[in-house]
C-alpha cells in the first residue's frame, strides 16, 4: 500500500517539488520581511539621531530589498496554495479508485459481510484524511526544518548565544508538543475517526433498518446519543488544541523576554547592535508563527493514522477466492458435477454443507429444497465461487471450476441472489448495465416475460424511470422480477435461481414461468427454494439436508 | 442563490439559543488575548527604544520586563480559555441540530441512507468551524482592529489613515469573492452528497457487478466520479485562495510600506503624519509589531469565511431536506 502511494507520489514528483519551493519560499521571505522591516527601522532610527549620520545611511538597498520580499510574499501565497493543493487532489482521485479496485477481488464474499457503510467510509473520509499526509505534515513540517535551520544559522552569525538560547526554548518547545500533546492527540484523534466510521455505519444500518422494518422508538435516542461520545472525544482534542495554541503563544513569548534578559547588558556594552537585536527579535516571533505548524500536524495525526490503518486493514485482506489467470478454454461438457464437497464458513467449525455429492445434466431443470439454513444459498455461492469449498471438487464437463478464469466462469454460471442489488438508477440501467448493446426493444421483451411490461409502460417516463435506492419506488416483487429480466438479458448456459417466488404470487409465477419457457430450455436452470408449487415446476428435486 | 443563503443564516443564527453565553464568553476571551497582545507590543518597542536609544540598563527596565512576561502568561491563558468555550458553542448547537434531525426524518422516503448519513454526521459537523470560529471572529473583528488602528492614529495618523483606507477594502473585497464562493460552494456540497450516494450504491451493488462480470467496467464511472470530486472541491478551494490572497497583498503591503515610510521618518526624510512631533523607535516599532496584527484578525476571518460557506451550503441541504419531507412519497408498487 505504501509502495503505492510512493508510487503516486513520485510520478507527480515535479508539481510536488514546485508546491515545496513556493511553500518554502512563502514562509523564507514572511518572516524575512518582518525582520529586515525591523532591522531597518532600528537602523534608522539610530542614524537619524544626527543629521550627518542620516545623510550617510543607504536606505536604497534595504527599503528595495522590503519590497522584493513584500512581492515574492503576495505571488508565493496564492500559487503555493493553489499548486498543493491540486497536486494532493489528484492524488486523492487516483487512490480512491485504487481503493475501488481493491475491493474487487475481496468480493463478493467479503462485500455481502461487509457493513454496508464502512467501505463507504473509507471511499470517502478515510481518502479525503490522507491529503494531510501531505498538506500538514510532510509539506510544513519540512519547511519548518529548513526554516528553524536557517534562523538558527542567521542568528548564530550574529550571537552565538541567542543563537543557543532560542534553540534551547524552541526545542523544549517542540519536545513538550511531540511528547505531551502528540501521544493525547493521536488517541483522541483515533477514536474521532473510528467513532465516525461507526456513526456512519449506524446511521446506514439505522436508516435502511427503518424502511425493512418500520421499527422506531429507543433507537433515534440511542444514535444521538452515540454523537455524544463523539464530542465527548472533540472536547479532548479542542483541549489539546487550546493547549497548543497557548503554549506557542507562551514559548514566543518567554524566548524574547529571556533574549531581552541577556541581550539588554550585550547592547550596554556594545557587543550587540541595536538594529541586530531587533532584527533577531522580530527573526524569533517570526519562526515561532511559523514553528506553530507542528502542534497543527500533531493534532491532525491521529485522525488520520486511523484513516490509514482502516484503509490498510480492507486493502491487504487476502481474497477468499483466487481466480486462475488463464484465457477461457474449450469446454467439452456443461454438465455440472459436484463432488463430496463439504464447506463451512471462516470462523466456524460447524460444517454448512456436508459430504453433498449432485450431478445436473446440461438443460435440466433441477429444484434445490431443504429447510431455511440448510446451505441452498451457501451451495449457490460455491457454484459462483463466492466461496471455494473446504473439500470436495465442482465440476462443469472436464473443468474443475477452480481452473477457469473469473470472466469465464461468470459467462458460464449466473446467480440472480436472494437480495438482488438494484442500482439507484432507471430501470433501464439497471436491465443492461452487464451488456451495452442491448436495446431498447430487448429490455422490453424481456420485462413482458417477467411480467412487468404492462407496469413499465404505464410510467410516465417508462424505461426512464428512476427505481430509487435499493429499488425502493418498487415493490419487493417487482424488484426480484427485474432481476430475473437483466438475468434473461445476460445469456449463461447455467442459472441460478435463489428463492425467485419470494414476494411473487402464484398466477405471477405460473405466467412468467411460462413466458420464459423458451429462454430456460436452452439453460441449465438450478432454483433454490423452498416454494413447492414452484418445485414442482422442476423436472426433478433434490434435497439438501444438515 | 442569495435568499437562500440568507435563509440559511437566519437559520444558523437561530440555533444558538443556549449556546449564547459561550459565543460571548468566546468573543471575551478573544478581545483580553487582543489586548495583551498590545501591551505585549507596546512593552517591547518601549524597551527596545530604552535601551537602544536611552541607553538604559536591564536593572532600570524590570517593570516593563515583568509586564511584558505577565501578558505573555495572561495571553496563553485567554487563548486556552478562547478554544474551549468556542468548542462548547459549536457542540451544543451540533447535538441540538442532530437530535431533532434524526427524530424528524428516520423513515422519511424523500431520503436515502447515504444522503441521511452524509448530512446527520458530515454536514452537520460542517456547522462546527461557523459556530467555533467565524462567529466569535465576526464579533471581535470590529472591536480589536478598531483598538488597534486606535492606537495607531494615536502613533501616527497617516499610517493609521491609510490602514483605516485599506483595512475596509479587505472585507470588501472579501464580500466580492464570497458572493461567488458561496454560490460555488453550495454547488459542491450538493454534489459531495450525490458523490457519497453514488459510491455507497456502487460498493452496495458491487457483489451483483461481480456476478455479472461487471466490476472492472464499473471502475470508469467511479473513476469519472472521483475526478468530478476533485474537480469541484479544486474549484471552491481556488477561490478561497483568491480571497486569502487578497489580505496577504494587503498585509504585506502594510507592513513593507509602513517600515519603510517610518525609516525615512526616523531618517528625518519625512515629517510628514507624525503630527509635528519627531518620530521615536518606540512609536515606529509599536507601529510594525501592530500593523501585522491588525490584518491577522482580518485575515482569521477571511480564513473562518469558508467555514461560514461551508456552513451555509450545509444548512441548506439540511433545510432542503427538511423542506421537501415526504414530498417524493412515490412507491410504483
Amino acid at each position: 500500500m505504501i509502495l503505492f502511494l510512493l508510487k503516486q507520489v513520485l510520478h507527480a514528483r515535479w508539481k510536488l517539488l514546485l508546491g515545496f519551493s513556493l511553500s518554502l519560499l512563502l514562509a523564507l521571505s514572511s518572516i524575512a520581511l518582518l525582520a529586515i522591516s525591523g532591522w531597518f527601522i532600528t537602523a534608522s532610527a539610530l542614524a537619524g539621531l544626527t543629521a550627518i549620520t542620516a545623510m550617510q545611511f543607504n536606505y536604497f538597498i534595504p527599503a528595495g530589498v522590503i519590497r522584493l520580499l513584500a512581492f515574492i510574499r503576495i505571488l508565493s501565497r496564492y500559487f503555493d496554495r493553489v499548486v498543493n493543493h491540486d497536486v494532493t487532489l489528484t492524488l486523492l482521485s487516483q487512490w480512491r479508485v485504487w481503493f475501488y479496485e481493491k475491493l474487487l477481488p475481496l468480493s463478493p464474499a467479503k462485500l455481502i459481510h461487509a457493513e454496508r457503510g464502512k467501505l463507504l467510509n473509507h471511499m470517502t473520509q478515510d481518502i479525503n484524511t490522507l491529503d494531510r499526509y501531505y498538506l500538514s505534515f510532510f509539506l510544513p513540517l519540512s519547511v519548518t526544518f529548513i526554516v528553524l535551520m536557517a534562523v538558527i544559522a542567521t542568528t548564530f552569525y550574529f550571537s552565538p548565544m541567542i543563537s543557543m538560547l532560542s534553540f534551547v526554548t524552541i526545542l523544549f518547545f517542540i519536545l513538550m508538543t511531540v511528547l505531551f500533546v502528540l501521544p493525547r492527540a493521536l488517541s483522541a484523534g483515533s477514536k474521532i475517526q473510528e467513532s465516525m466510521m461507526r456513526l456512519r455505519v449506524e446511521c446506514v444500518e439505522f436508516f435502511q433498518g427503518y424502511f425493512d422494518k418500520q421499527q422506531y422508538g429507543d433507537t433515534s435516542q440511542s444514535l444521538t446519543d452515540r454523537f455524544l461520545l463523539l464530542s465527548y472525544f472533540q472536547k479532548k482534542m479542542a483541549k489539546l488544541k487550546g493547549l497548543s495554541i497557548a503554549s506557542t503563544s507562551f514559548f514566543s513569548g518567554l524566548t524574547i523576554f529571556l533574549i531581552l534578559w541577556i541581550a539588554i547588558p550585550l547592547v550596554n556594552q556594545h557587543i550587540l547592535s541595536a538594529a541586530i537585536l531587533t532584527l533577531l527579535i522580530l527573526l524569533v516571533l517570526g519562526t515561532f508563527e511559523q514553528l506553530s505548524v507542528i502542534p497543527a500536524a500533531c493534532l491532525s495525526l491521529g485522525e488520520t493514522a486511523q484513516a490509514v490503518t482502516e484503509l490498510k486493514k480492507v486493502v491487504n485482506d487476502s481474497p477468499e477466492v483466487v481466480f486462475s489467470a488463464q484465457h477461457a478454454q474449450k469446454m467439452l461438457s456443461l454438465d455440472l458435477q459436484i463432488q463430496q464437497i463439504s464447506f463451512h464458513y471462516p470462523n466456524r467449525s460447524q460444517n454448512v454443507i456436508h459430504d453433498f455429492s449432485l450431478m445436473i445434466p446440461h438443460r435440466e431443470k433441477i429444484g434445490i429444497c431443504g429447510p431455511s439454513g440448510a446451505g441452498k444459498s451457501t451451495l449457490a455461492y460455491l457454484l459462483t465461487r463466492v466461496w471455494d469449498p473446504q473439500s470436495g471438487d465442482i465440476f462443469i464437463g472436464d473443468k474443475n471450476l477452480k481452473t477457469l478464469s473469473e470472466s469465464q466462469l461468470r459467462q458460464t454460471i449466473l446467480l440472480v441472489a436472494q437480495n438482488p442489488h438494484i442500482f439507484n438508477t432507471t430501470v433501464r440501467e439497471n436491465l443492461i448495465f452487464s451488456r451495452k448493446d442491448i436495446d431498447d426493444q430487448a429490455c422490453w421483451e424481456a420485462l413482458k416475460k417477467v411480467v412487468l411490461a404492462d407496469v413499465i409502460r404505464s410510467l410516465p417516463v417508462q424505461l426512464d424511470t428512476p427505481m430509487g435506492e435499493f429499488g425502493k419506488y418498487f415493490s419487493g416483487g417487482q424488484i426480484r422480477r427485474i432481476a430475473i429480466a437483466r438475468a434473461l438479458l445476460f445469456p449463461t448456459p447455467i442459472l441460478i435461481l435463489d428463492e425467485p417466488s419470494a414476494g411473487l404470487d402464484e398466477n405471477t409465477m405460473t405466467t412468467l414461468w411460462e413466458n420464459c419457457a423458451e429462454d430456460f430450455s436452452r439453460k441449465t436452470i438450478i432454483v433454490l427454494s423452498h416454494d413447492e408449487k414452484l418445485l414442482r415446476k422442476m423436472g426433478r428435486v433434490a434435497t439438501l439436508e444438515n | 442563490m442569495p435568499e437562500l443563503s440568507h435563509n440559511a443564516y437566519r437559520w444558523l443564527l437561530s440555533q444558538l439559543t443556549d449556546a449564547k453565553r459561550y459565543l460571548m464568553l468566546t468573543a471575551l476571551f478573544t478581545i483580553l488575548a487582543g489586548g495583551c497582545m498590545i501591551i505585549q507590543a507596546f512593552s517591547l518597542a518601549t524597551v527596545l527604544d530604552r535601551v537602544f536609544i536611552h541607553h538604559a540598563i536591564r536593572n532600570n527596565l524590570l517593570e516593563l520586563l515583568i509586564i511584558f512576561l505577565c501578558t505573555v502568561i495572561a495571553r496563553s491563558f485567554f487563548l486556552y480559555w478562547r478554544e474551549l468555550f468556542a468548542e462548547k458553542t459549536a457542540v451544543r448547537v451540533k447535538t441540538k441540530i442532530r437530535k431533532k434531525y434524526i427524530k424528524d426524518h428516520c423513515g422519511n422516503p424523500a431520503l436515502n441512507a447515504g444522503i441521511f448519513s452524509t448530512t446527520v454526521i458530515n454536514h452537520v459537523e460542517a456547522l462546527h468551524g461557523f459556530f467555533s470560529n467565524y462567529l466569535p471572529q465576526l464579533m471581535t473583528v470590529a472591536i480589536l482592529p478598531a483598538i488597534i488602528l486606535m492606537v495607531l492614529f494615536f502613533q501616527n495618523w497617516l499610517i493609521g489613515l491609510m490602514l483605516l483606507c485599506s483595512a475596509p477594502l479587505v472585507p470588501l473585497f472579501m464580500a466580492f469573492i464570497g458572493i461567488k464562493a458561496a454560490a460555488q460552494h453550495k454547488k459542491h456540497t450538493h454534489l459531495v452528497s450525490s458523490i457519497h450516494d453514488y459510491f455507497l450504491d456502487r460498493i452496495q451493488g458491487l457483489s451483483t457487478l461481480l456476478f455479472f462480470g461487471q466490476a472492472t467496467a464499473g471502475k470508469k464511472s467511479v473513476v469519472a466520479a472521483a475526478k468530478k470530486y476533485q474537480d469541484s472541491t479544486l474549484r471552491v478551494l481556488k477561490i478561497a485562495f483568491l480571497s486569502s490572497a487578497t489580505l496577504e497583498f494587503f498585509a504585506t503591503l502594510a507592513i513593507a510600506m509602513t517600515a519603510i515610510y517610518l525609516g525615512l521618518g526616523l531618517l528625518g526624510f519625512i515629517s510628514f503624519g507624525f503630527s509635528g512631533t519627531m518620530p521615536t523607535l518606540q512609536k515606529t516599532l509599536f507601529i510594525l509589531l501592530l500593523a501585522p496584527e491588525l490584518f491577522a484578525s482580518l485575515k482569521q476571518l477571511g480564513n473562518d469565511y469558508h467555514a461560514k460557506n461551508e456552513a451555509i451550503g450545509a444548512a441548506n441541504i439540511i433545510l432542503e431536506t427538511t423542506c421537501t419531507e415526504k414530498k417524493n412519497d412515490i412507491v410504483f408498487a
